[in-house]
């Protein structure tokens, strides 16, 4: 399994996320840039430039025509796939941590952090097909959720819930009509770091500092599985074919890497069977903290995003195919 | 990439591993069929409007 390095940042990488066809990957980084690179041979397609602060968090509608970014520079940014060109420019009190579009493409998900006496917000916009008109300049619904802060959020199937994870470990249910927390689990010891949806939203995969991930099911938040590490970690993700498996990364928090050699700070991306609970391989490469796990749509390949400020992309060789537990 | 071997596994570990993708089928079943509902009635809703506005013409 041969990885493609993509080198165009300059700093950690801070989420990755493929497109729906899984042709294009999308990139964004504290150095302020958003990329866009084609997934087969990491040859750099184009960048997003305007945010003028670390890009914590990126999206890309179905049809990969609008993109959308989140920064700390307390924008979120709406983009021409296309063309790099922005669209729309949604200013708010504080920093940006997550952006997210519906399923249908017509909403954007935009939690804001609470800071400077400001709280929380968690916030939708009308996009529909990004065409100025079409664009809301004010949010649709703008909430302002009680309790601890909310590190990731995810929209749940039909737009029915929003899915929210929190510092303090606990993950969410959220009515997006009205704000309301419909039910609450606290399944973390320590702050939720990702949480990816499977592909139809009927569970989620979360993974948390406690150096745990776990699957949940999105309606009952009823933990369904565990996968306990040895590391603190920052991003799970869900295969959605060939192997029932899901894949988790993390490592020892940058302020430490210096005095930490890689194979130390635990810094590779390891395969767990989703159902089985039981670790199957790991995958070495980045010098820092994995901070980023996307996987492609067709299950043939993923890719990861380091505090090394590296993407790596790894295309599974045939034996991974065939590989199967003894039941 | 160091997969496990699973040349050397108990029948006790196996029937376990048995029970565990059994439950997971039948969860995702469940799942699936429930989801699946839904997005009929969602989807019959989106398109019930325009067929009832024609059945209203008509009785008009």
């Amino acid at each position: 399994m041969r990885p493609i390095l993509l080198q165009g940042h300059e700093r950690s990488l801070t989420q990755i996320k493929y497109n729906r066809e899984g042709d294009l990957l999308f990139s964004v980084s504290k150095d302020h840039v958003v990329n866009a690179w084609f997934s087969h041979n990491g040859e750099r397609l184009g960048t997003y430039e305007g945010h003028v602060g670390a890009v914590w968090t990126v999206d890309v509608n179905s049809s990969s025509t609008l993109l959308v970014s989140g920064s700390a520079d307390n924008t979120a940014k709406l983009w021409d796939v296309s063309n790099g060109k922005c669209l729309k420019s949604w200013e708010f009190n504080t920093a940006v941590r997550c952006v997210q579009f519906s399923e249908d493409d017509k909403l954007v998900l935009i939690v804001t952090e609470p800071r400077m006496g400001y709280p929380a917000t968690l916030q939708i916009f009308s996009v529909e097909n990004g065409t100025t008109e079409t664009v809301s300049s004010e949010p649709v619904y703008n909430f302002h959720p009680e309790g601890p802060k909310i590190t990731v959020a995810a929209w749940g199937a039909l737009n029915r819930y929003i899915v929210a994870g929190r510092e303090n470990g606990s993950v969410a249910l959220i009515d997006p009509k009205s704000g309301q927390c419909i039910s609450t689990n606290k399944v973390h010891e320590l702050t939720l770091t990702d949480l990816q949806m499977s592909a139809d939203r009927t569970y989620f995969i979360t993974a948390s500092k406690d150096k745990s991930a776990k699957i949940l099911e999105t309606e009952s938040l009823e933990v369904l599985k565990t996968y306990t590490t040895d590391t603190p970690l920052n991003s799970a993700a869900i295969m959605p074919k060939h192997q029932e498996f899901v894949v988790v990364g993390g490592g020892q928090e940058a302020m430490d890497v210096t005095t930490t050699s890689s194979r130390q700070g635990k810094f590779e991306c390891r395969f767990w069977h989703k159902i089985l609970e039981e670790e199957v391989g790991r995958v070495r490469g980045h010098f820092g903290p994995i901070n980023t796990i996307a996987i492609h749509p067709d299950g043939r390949s993923f890719a990861s995003g380091g505090e090394d400020g590296y993407v790596r992309v790894h295309h599974f060789d045939d034996d991974f195919f065939t590989f199967k537990f003894q039941i | 990439q160091d997969m496990e071997s699973s040349s050397l596994v108990s029948s006790a570990e196996r029937q376990r591993r048995r029970t565990l993708l059994q439950e997971w089928s039948d969860w995702r079943k469940r799942v699936e069929a429930d989801l699946a509902s839904d997005r009929a009635a969602a989807g019959q809703q989106v398109a019930a409007a325009p067929a009832d506005d024609e059945e209203a013409e008509e009785v008009d």
